[in-house]
Formats: structure tokens, sequence, C-alpha cells
């Protein structure tokens, strides 16, 4: 399913111990680096980088099926931009080739986050840096009950699938009224949920008043150090290379 | 405003949750000393659930509603007092533990109610490792909510409100998920966390032959009022007598009942086998 | 006939939850499935109406292999009614609730009416027709999801944990039912932990442990084997206990009071105590 390609997956290797700060500056700098530049060969080269990246994280497995998970979408921003700007203006088949691709770039930096980085980290992450704790709380909950709604979701389509409804055949409009048995029972079982884990919140204290307080705190290593030096640098060089140097044509096609 | 009283004391309480037609507790009076073992039974809807939220000030701070009477928990009135300042006086465990477990891992999980109180770091380090450790599954600290079975996601969620330190704790059906001998694990972690601490312990429950020799008191309910309570053997022969139908009579009991009736057996209701099985080598054996 | 031949399921994410199950489901039989939580059992009864194919292996029904049949024709035959109630339950009325399979099966009109009304009169569920499913109490929900199941007669009832939550008499109104269809010649198959429920209904046992069918009986052989039960995480029933403890293992097996009551008064007639 399309949401494993942004599960975190436990591990011990050195990108999982990153602190997570650093870990989302690595990924902005893709989409920043990807941003600059228009050319394909450089989009494709920051494809490529993270390959090592997601292969060191020992999520290149996951990595990889959200690139496949894309190829639909770059496909169809690749049609609508052709459609749009090649025909229109004249310009050159590589533009349309560069938004795909830049789109590519943008979702599977995310993913690479995601998939090496705690969500409750990342919510210590935003805490600290002074957003309210509820609206962190909201963002890690989230991703904590995706999977799970993704599992209530399935056993609802299995039930009504017993009960002799068939999902995929008809028109559109037969489709989607076919889709009213999953969506209701989604919905009260959804409320049913969040009532009951609201009650489990207030149960523990949730919104005492108190100001909050925290069992963990994250520690700024020399290895973060280093890695921000690194990754700001290739940023800085980046844009120097952007404002400085036109890019031979041939690399553009 | 703390005065010396019973751990849980209700009078009069009549409930009514907002846009129902009827009150799902009606005129209802219970005192639970401290250090008792309570055990609640009853029908489906007779408004168990209901009564535990009352305990800890879901109701009426959750859910609103319409409340009569009064209601103290640990000496603390439950209408004037916040659920979150009733956090570390009475905890609660409900039935479902995928949903009272938010974080992904069990550790910072148990630590939710302690940050939420602005405990310092040091003390919720120091209380988290101590009720893993009671519960048993300090192993299990760094493991992630959906990586564990029921039962040990059961334990996790005992763990998160025994952090708080709380001096009675209810549960609410938690074991309705789990398989029977999973439940007896559950069953085993309550019964030595009240002998280890302590505690006032409430549970609700089906299950009354794996918990019936465990409990001081047995309350059985139904249609929102109590109709039966008070020792537990006393209580569940006279349930087997009119509610065998309502209520999961253990079947030592039923065979007791019978045994009785034709003059058999003499002895106390028996509440485990081997009570039964005492009773029964006196009559077998004897020639 | 419902065969399983050496069936082995892996889901997408990788996890082995049946490795070889091998079963026949008889006409006219009764079948519990038992095991502790992630044995399998939820995995096992999805294979019989198709909503999961075999990843090795083959499940037919009535001779035709469900890797060839879509759901909705093979659950014409193969009616499942799975633990929550609130996954499938949407429709305005309990009334619209019973019908919507009959609809999807194509039912003539006169037809669904007839079948709606007595279902709902045999789940004792009349006074509800009309009611918003949602508003109905757990035990109630429960009853209105089995309703809609029953309500087109499948050859093969198949029931995910029918009893739970549910009192005396609601099992015992389960069990008057089981006994209903068995004698139009249908088949039951239910999955549960209700050891004494199982055995009181007299159902054949498939224990399920780690995937596989670790033992296949008649209700008295295998929940009277402690060691078999304990590895599927079941307690054995109270009355087998008291037993186990009067005369050790080589006690008979007994599952009910009644049973054991009988016992106890012969034991008494024949003027030893002794076995």
């Amino acid at each position: 399913m399309a949401y494993r390609g942004f599960m975190f997956k436990k591990g011990e290797t050195g990108l999982h111990r990153l602190d997570p700060r650093v870990k989302f500056l690595i990924s902005l700098v893709f989409v920043v680096c990807s941003l600059l530049f228009e050319e394909l060969v450089v989009l494709a080269i920051l494809t490529l980088a993270m390959v090592p990246l997601a292969s060191k994280g020992g999520v290149l497995k996951e990595w990889l099926s959200t690139l496949k998970g894309l190829a639909f979408l770059a496909v169809l921003i690749f049609a609508i931009n052709l459609v749009f700007i090649f025909f229109g203006s004249g310009k050159s088949w590589g533009f349309p080739a560069a938004m795909a691709l830049r789109f590519v770039v943008v979702v599977s930096s995310f993913s690479l986050f995601f998939l090496v980085t705690a969500p409750d980290e990342f919510g210590l992450a935003l805490q600290q840096s002074r957003i309210p704790f509820d609206v962190v709380f909201a963002l890690t909950m989230a991703f904590r009950f995706v999977p799970v709604l993704a599992l209530e979701v399935q056993s609802i389509a299995d039930a009504q699938r017993s009960k002799g409804l068939e999902l995929d055949s008809g028109n559109l409009i037969a489709r989607i009224k076919r889709r009213i048995p999953l969506l209701i029972p989604l919905i009260v079982s959804s409320v049913k949920r969040s009532l009951e884990i609201a009650e489990a919140m207030e149960a523990r204290g949730y919104g005492s008043g108190n100001p909050r307080t925290s069992l963990y705190k994250l520690n700024f290593k020399r290895v973060d150090l280093a890695v921000t030096v690194l990754t700001l640098a290739m940023l800085a060089s980046a844009v120097y290379f952007r404002l400085c140097f036109s890019l031979p044509v041939f690399l553009g096609f | 405003m703390k005065t010396e009283m019973a751990a849980i004391e209700i009078r009069n309480l009549t409930y009514k949750y907002q846009n129902a037609e009827a009150p799902v507790l009606q005129n209802l009076n219970l005192t639970i000393e401290k250090g008792e073992f309570a055990l609640v039974s009853g029908p489906s809807g007779c408004g168990k659930t209901t009564l535990c939220r009352c305990l800890n000030g879901l109701i009426p701070h959750f859910y609103g509603g319409e409340l009569e009477g009064e209601i103290f928990v640990d000496g603390l009135n439950v209408r004037e007092t916040p659920p979150a300042k009733l956090a570390s006086h009475v905890g609660l465990i409900f039935q479902n533990p995928e949903n009272q477990l938010f974080s992904f891992n069990v550790e910072r999980d148990v630590a939710f109610g302690l940050e939420n109180l602005g405990v310092p770091p040091e003390e919720i380090r120091r209380r988290v490792d101590w009720s893993l450790e009671l519960v048993g599954i300090s192993d299990l600290k760094d493991r992630a909510p959906w990586e564990l079975s029921g039962g040990q996601q059961q334990k996790a969620a005992i763990a998160c409100v025994l952090a708080m330190q709380p001096s009675i704790i209810v549960f609410d059906e938690p074991t309705s998920f789990l398989d029977p001998l999973t439940a007896r694990g559950i069953f085993d972690v309550i019964a030595k966390l009240r002998r280890k601490l302590d505690l006032t312990v409430v549970v609700v429950e089906h299950r009354l032959e794996a918990l019936a020799a465990h409990a001081s008191r047995l309350i059985l309910m139904d249609h929102g009022k109590i109709i039966l309570n008070g020792e537990p053997r006393k209580i569940l022969a006279e349930a087997a007598e009119r509610l065998s139908l309502k209520v999961g009579i253990p079947s030592v009991i039923l065979l007791h009942r019978r045994l009785s009736k034709l003059g058999i057996l003499e002895g106390l209701t028996p509440l485990t086998t081997s009570e039964m099985a005492a009773q029964l080598r006196g009559v077998l054996n004897r020639d | 006939m419902i065969r399983l031949e050496d069936v082995g399921y892996v889901y997408p994410g990788g996890v082995e939850a049946l490795r070889g199950v091998s079963l026949t489901i008889g006409e006219r039989s009764s079948l519990a499935i038992m095991g502790r939580s992630g044995a399998g059992k939820t995995t096992l009864i999805k294979h019989l109406n198709g909503l999961l194919k075999p990843t090795s292996g083959r499940v037919t029904v009535d001779g035709v292999d469900t890797r060839k049949a879509t759901v909705a024709k093979l659950s014409r035959k193969v009616g499942i009614v799975f633990q929550n109630p609130d996954h499938q339950l949407f429709a305005e009325t309990v009334e619209d609730e019973v019908a919507f399979p009959l609809k999807n099966f194509g039912f003539p009109q006169d037809e669904i009416k007839a079948r709606t009304e007595w279902v709902l009169e045999l789940f004792n569920l009349t006074r509800y027709r009309k009611h918003s499913p949602l508003t109905l109490s757990g035990g109630e929900k429960k009853r209105v999801a089995m309703a809609s199941i029953v309500s087109w007669k499948p050859k093969y009832l198949v029931l995910d944990e029918p009893t739970l939550g549910q009192d005396r008499e609601n099992k015992l109104r389960l069990r008057e039912l089981f006994e209903e269809f068995m004698e139009e010649g249908r088949t039951i198959i239910m999955v549960t932990h209700d050891v004494e429920f199982a055995a009181e209904c007299g159902f054949d046992v498939a224990l399920l442990v780690d995937g596989k069918v670790s033992a296949l009986g008649s209700a008295r052989e295998i929940l009277s084997n402690v060691e078999l039960l304990k590895k599927a995480s079941l307690a054995a029933p109270q009355m087998a206990e008291l037993f186990l403890e009067l005369e050790g293992v080589e006690a008979q097996p007994v599952f009910t009071v009644e049973e054991a009551e009988r016992l106890i008064l012969s034991r008494l007639m024949s003027g030893s105590g002794r076995p």
C-alpha cells in the first residue's frame, strides 16, 4: 500500500541515529536543489544520490517501492506538462520530463526521511522547536494510526464483499455508490476509535494544565553537527553553481 | 479537602448521557473500602462501563450529560475534580488495548501520563522503570505497540496507569479482546499488584470463574442498578438461583447447587475447582 | 464439501499465516476452529469464500477452485459473519441492512421481503426493523450482522467468535439456530475461544497452532487433552478441570454440569467413589 513508503522502519543504522532535525535538513536540501535546477541530468543525479542513503539506512526496498508508486503520477505530470507546454510553446520535451522528475525527487526525499525517522522522534524535534504539543501530538498520532486504519478498511471491505458487494464493476457512478457500504462503517469505527483514544488520553492526565515535561531530550551530537555542515556546504555550492554558471546546453538537453 | 472516607463512595447516583432518553444508572449507592477487590458483572448494557467512567471523572467532565448524586473517589469529589487531577488517584484500564497506546514504543507511552502532569524527567525515568518491572514487561520497553500481542499490549496499558501511582485502579473488561489463557495472565498481574501495592481494585469482568476467588466483593448490575452486592460466595449462590441466564455463573457453582438440592453436598458454595473437589472427595470416598 | 489442500498463505508484508493446512469440511458437519490469537484462524476462514487466495496449495468449494471464482459467487454458498459488527452495518434501518445482501445476490423483490421478515423474526429483531442499526446495543448489532448473512441461507455458515459478549440466554438461542441449520443439511464452521460452547454444541474441533492444524477430532477428544489446550492458549472447561483434579489424568472427559452431575450420581449409586 502507498503509505508504506512513508512508514518508519526500525533500524540501528547511522542514518537512524542522526538527529531528526538533521535528517529533515537533508531532505529539505534535496527539495531545494530540485527546485533550483531544471536540467534533467542534475535531477537524475539528485534521485540517484538518494540510493546510497536509502541503502545505508536499510530501507532501499521500501524507498524503491515509493518510486514505483510514484511512477503513475510522474507519467501523469509529464503528460499534462507535455500537452500544455511542449505543444503550447515549442519548448523542449525535456522540460515536462524535468517537472516529472522534480516531483519524484521531492516526494521520494520525504519518503526517505519518514522511512528512517521515528515519528515520535520527529514529534520531539518539532516540540523542541516550540511547536505546541497539541499540534505535534495530533501529527504523530496520525502516523501511529494510519496502518491501523488501513487494516480497518481491509476488514470492512472483506465483510461487505462477503455479502455479495462487488466493488469493481459497472460505471464510475455505480462504483462510487458502491463505496457507501465501506465508507459508513469506516466513519463509524473511526469515530468510535477516536473517542476511545480521547478517553484514554484524558484518563492519563492529558490537558492537566501543568507545564508539560518530557522524558527524552534530543541532543545534538558531534556527528550531527558534521553532517549539518556538510549538507549546508552542498546546498551553498548548488546555489553558487546555479547563479554563476549556466550549464552547458547538452547537459540540459 | 481530602477527608477520611472509603476509597469509593457513591450516593444516589443517577446519570443520563447527553441526548439519551433514559438514564443509564439509576439511584446507585455503593461504598468500596480501601484495599478491597471488587468484582463487577452483569449483562451487556447494564451500566458497568458507565460506572467505570464515573469513577475517574470521564463522567461528567468528558461526557457531559446529567449527573445527580455524589461520587467520592479517594476522598475527592469527582464532580468538582478534573480528570487530569483524578488521574494520580484513580487509574482506568479500558477494554481495547490498542486504543490506549499512542506512541511508537512502550516506554514513551508509559511516560505519557507523567509528562502530562509535568513530573520532572528523572522522576519519570524512575517511575517508568518501576512500573514496567512490576508488570513484568521491562524487556518490551523499546517495542512498538503493533509488535506486541494483545496480552502484552494490555500489560503495557496497565504499566501506563501504574506509573501515575494511583491508589485505586479500575479495569473495564480488560480481557474481552484476549484469549482465555492470556486473560489469566492479566488476572495474575492484577492480583499481584493488589498484593504488593495494597491497591483498591475494581474489575468489571464476565469471566467470574477466574476471578471470583480473588475478589473480596461481588457486585452484580442489571438495568443501571446494583441488584446484588456482597461476599462473592453468597452472591454467586443467590445469582445461580435466579440470574443464571444473564450472568455467567461458574459451572462449579451450578453443579454444587444441583448436588446440594439433592442433599448430596452440604458445604459452602465453592469458588474454585479445588474447593469443589475437596467437597466431592468427602462425599465420594465416604463408605 | 470444502477442501483445503496443503494451503499456505503469506501476507504481502511477509508474515506467514498458514503453513500447509489440509482440511476437509463435509456437508452437514460442524467444525470449530480454535487456537490462540494470531494462530491464523481468521486468515483461514477468509480462504473459504475466496477473500484470500492461497499462496500455495488449493481451496475448493463443492469442487470449484476459489482462484477461479469471484468472492460474490462463492459467498452465495459460503456466508461469513465477521467478528466486529461495526465493520459491516451501514444501512438506514435494520430491515435495509438485512435486505442488502439479498439485493446484491439478485433475489426477486417478494422473496427479499419474505426472507427479511423471516430472518428478523428468527433473530428476535422484528421490533427494531425500522431502527438504525447504529443505535442498537453491541449484542443486538451482532445479531443484525448474523441475520443479514443467514438471510440468504448459505450452504456453509461461517462465524468468527459468535459468542463474544453474548450472555447465556443468547448462547442457548445460537445453539438452537445451529441445530436448526444443520437439520436443513447445512454446515456450520465457527472460530471460537469458547471451549464450553464448542463442547456443548458437539462440534468437531480443528486446533490451529502457528498456522498449522495441530489436532483434529471430536470436541471430547481434543478439548479434554490438557496439553493440546495449553498449546492453543485455551482453558479447559471448569468441569473438565474439576474431574482432572478429582481423578487425575485418567479422568473421563466431562464438559457440562449435567454430565458432571450424572457421573457423580452414578459413582454414588455404584457404591464406590473411586473410579
